[in-house]
């Protein structure tokens, strides 16, 4: 079977409130600021080595998305597999900690695993294509 | 820090885009480059300033020759940008922090 070539995206934000607010808010589905919220037919357990499952709404598509909490240290840190059309059948991985300092939380946020499709590719002149579509988006937002 | 932005102006013109294609075949002279352009070596050399300001080519000076080199790293920022989940992500901490300055207003009133 050939190996998927894979890649890892990193997200930070400071949100303005202490770790343990900042890390119930992502994680409380009754709270819309998640992406948990919002959601059809939720399942959610949030404990190790349970599942969640989930229907997003997206521009007339129903995206289901199902994982396993594999960490859950309240306030620090929360890690989960990630299973949606978009992994291509791999088990993407997320991790988000919270590092709070002076009342206010470093959110970093890391989704691993992803197949590296489509814009990822940086050889064979695949660039090429997306500095493309990059381009057109840009102007788009002129 | 936005490294994002100088990558997407750099290679929002056409004529830049060209250059980089050109260059994605290989190592060229400022001269080189020029050569199935239009315009003046002076504006080629603007052009090759912005993509150099970018990141995105190294300039390799072997005596009075200035040679291009591609560096198609940063590109990655844009792949990334692009990326399904990398929007979506930004949009989930955008509302998280929305929400969170949004109380923290309300508790200062």
């Amino acid at each position: 079977m050939t190996k998927i070539k894979t890649m890892e995206i990193k997200l930070e934000r400071t949100i303005p409130a202490p770790a343990a607010e900042v890390f119930d808010a992502w994680l409380d589905p009754n709270t819309p600021v998640n992406p948990f919220s919002g959601t059809k037919k939720l399942v959610f357990d949030l404990k190790e080595n349970a599942l969640f499952y989930f229907v997003h709404h997206h521009a007339g598509e129903d995206i289901q998305h199902y994982g396993m909490f594999t960490a859950v240290e309240r306030p620090k840190r929360v890690q989960y597999t990630w299973m949606s059309p978009y992994t291509h059948g791999l088990e993407s991985i997320v991790t988000v900690t919270f590092r709070e300092k002076a009342g206010e939380t470093l959110m970093s946020l890391s989704h691993a695993n992803l197949p590296d499709d489509d814009f990822g590719r940086a050889h064979d002149g695949g660039w090429a294509g997306y500095l493309k579509k990059a381009a057109e988006l840009f102007a788009a937002r002129k | 820090m936005d490294n994002l932005s100088p990558v997407l102006d750099a290679i929002s013109h056409p004529s830049r885009r060209a250059i980089l294609t050109r260059l994605s075949r290989g190592p060229a002279r400022v001269t080189e480059i020029a050569e199935p352009f239009d315009m003046s070596l002076n504006a080629v050399s603007k052009h090759l300033k912005v993509l150099e300001a970018a990141g995105l080519i190294y300039r390799d000076r072997q005596g009075r020759d200035h040679v291009m080199e591609l560096r198609p790293a940063p590109l990655r920022s844009v792949s990334q940008w692009l990326h399904p989940y990398e929007r979506y992500w930004s949009q989930q901490l955008d509302r998280l922090e929305d929400h969170f300055t949004a109380k923290k207003k309300r508790k200062g009133k």
